[in-house]
């Protein structure tokens, strides 16, 4: 009897130290994973400040007080006139006009020449 | 135990008393092991326990890996195309625990070195306090952080912090206001959207939900240049200028000179902080002459062939009403409007009553304080017994005081259609707005109509861009001071708005103070100083805005805007030019 008790008594500390031993083996993985996932996240925190710093320095550098002083040093164009704005239809005219057709013979040539020499090249 | 293998048991005779301690002793050593027993599986559950209740705790956790990331919690904002105007970034703060640093005099000595704009004694004071807690400076930059960081002083600990940025610095600096060193908005939209932009600090920390304002980056400056320009020009006290969409009350642009840097509010003086556009309250002149025919056209007291005599000056209880520009003789209310005649707008507002007037301004919002999304806003000042006089005055905008956002938004409903919408700094595209109507279509009509004459044959020629068909009215008024009118001092301003045939948008520009020159022939009028800056705003601003031309010799156009003065010829169809 009291040898039944014993045996069962050391089967029952063998099973259980073996749970145990499953168990710490199973919370050491997650422990390790949330130390990954610990990083990670830290990482994409950090990766967003970043972000925002670059927004804003993007932001910055891109005033238009800056660039219309880049413009003026690097590009020697001028604002946008309203003589420059068309309409769809009527590009589509200045094209029709700058390749000989005379569908619309309204559109005076000297305002054209610019315009056209892009759209025959990008055309 | 067993008594095989031949093996006698031997039995050792110990006597009954010495059994009975045998057996005791073996029952004591059972209660033993069983104690042992029943903690070694208690502890083993307890491990059990343990494990599983720590990994659960793990699971549940809020991911607080590193509270001061967390800090980022104001939202960005970003004018109507998306450009950050306002932003929030983490930077280090200093702090320290003078009860466990060790060598303060040091340690004074190798932070004011290593920080910029540091005041030593004031240091000095908070290092020798009993608290265990002092801010040494807040929002360091990183390269302060860094020399901090190698002097390695015991006691002295960085927080992160979040710290407001404005990379446009001075540019929107009414409009938005600004933060103080906690981060809570003191001024502008930054107050006004205190809670929104605090709101969901931990779900919108990377900012997927920026305020979007209804104001244009570019607009912005460009109606501040054009403003700057001038102001240093004619040497004016300062300046206002306004672009509103007229078809949904949205404020794409306003400027108020001389202006701050949000970055930096504390070092900004109360005049530069001050917002001439929506807290200034001015009396306006001229640009009032629009609300005066409007209200006689849509009240039907006065119709556009209708005609005054604006020969001699109007004398009523000692005081007398001149003109600016005088004009012999009879003028049809074209005439009136464009040659700005304070006498025929006195009359035609004697014509339509006080009454009328009054009911008529306050439907326009001109006696209440505009919607707008700001805490400085300014109520107007309205004469307190509304007499005759007062009545007469007021149709030339002298004895009121209203903000420049008044009158871009009432001009607007007079020209849009006839429809008040709530002026509003906050995009609504995408939105339904909802506005009331204050005139009948037919006013509108003809105040587009007046507009244009003005900027076509009147005083506000400055403001002409060709093929945008601007229209506007001038103003100059006396700038008010202590018991009367400061002769030398006045408020220039013009209201404007193209295209004139279908109105978009409305700009206006007012000048404090300007002071004449040889270019403008000693003149400050609005025709002479502001026209200009609109006409510069609107060539430049149209077409970033996709304003088309217009093409003014079309028939409808010419005849929608015949100006009938009995000379000019009634429009004809001409095939060839109406393509």
């Amino acid at each position: 009897m009291q040898r039944n008790i014993a045996n069962l008594i050391v089967v029952g500390i063998v099973v259980v130290g073996l749970s145990m031993f499953g168990v710490l083996q199973v919370k050491s993985k997650v422990q390790n994973l949330q130390r990954d996932l610990d990083e990670i996240n830290h990482q994409l925190s950090t990766d967003k400040s970043s972000i925002r710093v670059l927004k804003a320095e993007w932001a910055y550098l891109n005033k238009p007080e800056r660039i219309e002083k880049l413009a003026d040093k690097y590009l020697k164009m001028n604002n946008v006139s309203v003589a420059q704005v068309y309409r769809n239809n009527q590009v589509d005219n200045l094209y029709l006009a700058s390749i000989g057709s005379t569908t619309n013979n309204n559109v005076a040539q000297p305002v054209l020449k610019p315009i056209l020499s892009s759209l025959r090249r990008y055309r | 135990m067993s008594d095989d293998g031949g093996h006698q048991k031997t039995y050792i005779n110990i006597g009954e008393a010495s059994a009975k301690t045998v057996e005791t002793s073996r029952n004591r050593l059972l209660v033993i092991w069983m104690v042992f027993a029943i903690s070694f599986i208690v502890i083993c559950l307890r491990v059990f326990d343990l494990s599983f209740e720590s990994a659960e705790k793990i699971a549940s956790n809020d991911f607080d890996y590193d509270s001061s990331q967390q800090t980022l919690r104001r939202s960005d904002v970003v004018d109507r195309n998306g450009i950050i105007l306002a932003t929030s970034l983490v930077t280090a703060s200093l702090y320290a625990n003078p009860k466990i640093m060790l060598d303060k005099p040091q340690a004074l000595q190798k932070l004011t070195e290593a920080l910029t704009n540091i005041d030593k004694d004031e240091l000095k004071a908070k290092l020798s306090s009993d608290k265990s807690f002092v801010w040494i400076k807040r929002n360091l930059t990183p390269s302060e952080q860094y020399k901090v960081n190698t002097l390695g002083i015991p006691g002295v600990y960085f927080r992160d912090e979040e710290k407001r940025i404005y990379p446009h610095k001075n540019l929107f600096s009414h409009a938005l206001g600004f933060v103080n060193i906690d981060g809570h908005g003191i001024a502008g939209l930054e107050k006004k959207f205190d809670d929104y932009l605090l709101q969901d600090s931990r779900d919108s920390f990377d900012s997927d939900s920026p305020l979007t304002l209804s104001l244009d980056v570019r607009v912005q400056n460009v109606v501040r240049e054009a403003l700057l320009d001038s102001i240093t020009t004619y040497k004016a006290k300062g300046g206002s200028g306004i672009v509103m969409d007229v078809t949904t009350g949205e404020v794409i642009a306003m400027v108020s000179l001389p202006d701050f840097d949000p970055n930096q509010p504390t070092s900004s003086k109360p005049d530069e902080l001050f917002n001439r556009a929506t807290y200034g309250t001015y009396e306006m002149g001229s640009v009032f002459k629009t609300f005066t025919i409007a209200m006689g056209l849509d009240s039907n007291k006065i119709q556009m062939k209708d005609s005054y005599d604006v020969a001699t000056p109007i004398k009523i209880g000692g005081f007398t009403i001149h003109d600016y520009h005088p004009k012999a003789g009879i003028l049809t209310i074209p005439e009136i409007f464009m040659y700005s005649s304070n006498i025929g707008s006195a009359k035609i507002a004697l014509d339509s009553g006080v009454q009328t007037q009054k009911n008529f301004l306050k439907k326009l919002g001109l006696f209440t304080e505009l919607p707008i999304e700001l805490n400085e806003k300014a109520v107007p000042q309205v004469p307190q017994v509304w007499s005759k006089i007062s009545s007469m005055t007021v149709a030339y905008g002298h004895g009121i005081a209203v903000t420049p956002m008044h009158i871009a938004s009432a001009t607007a409903a007079l020209i849009n259609g006839g429809i008040l919408y709530p002026v509003t700094l906050l995009k609504k595209e995408g939105t339904e707005i909802y506005g009331e109507r204050v005139v009948n279509t037919k006013t509108s009509d003809n105040i587009r109509k007046l507009l244009r004459f003005v900027v076509q044959y009147g005083t506000g020629a400055k403001a002409e861009v060709a093929s945008y068909m601007v229209g506007g009215k001038t103003g100059s008024a006396d700038k008010v001071v202590a018991g009367g009118y400061n002769r030398g001092a006045i408020i220039s301003s013009f209201v404007g708005a193209f295209p004139m045939n279908r109105p978009k948008y409305v700009v206006f520009a007012m000048l404090d103070e300007p002071v004449g020159n040889k270019s403008t022939s000693g003149f400050a009028t609005g025709g002479m100083i502001a026209a200009p800056v609109v006409n510069k705003i609107i060539t430049r601003v149209g077409p970033m805005l996709n304003v088309m031309p217009v093409n003014e010799n079309q028939y409808e156009i010419r005849k929608e805007f015949w100006y009938d003065n009995g000379t000019n010829p009634e429009p004809q169809l001409v095939s060839s030019e109406d393509y």
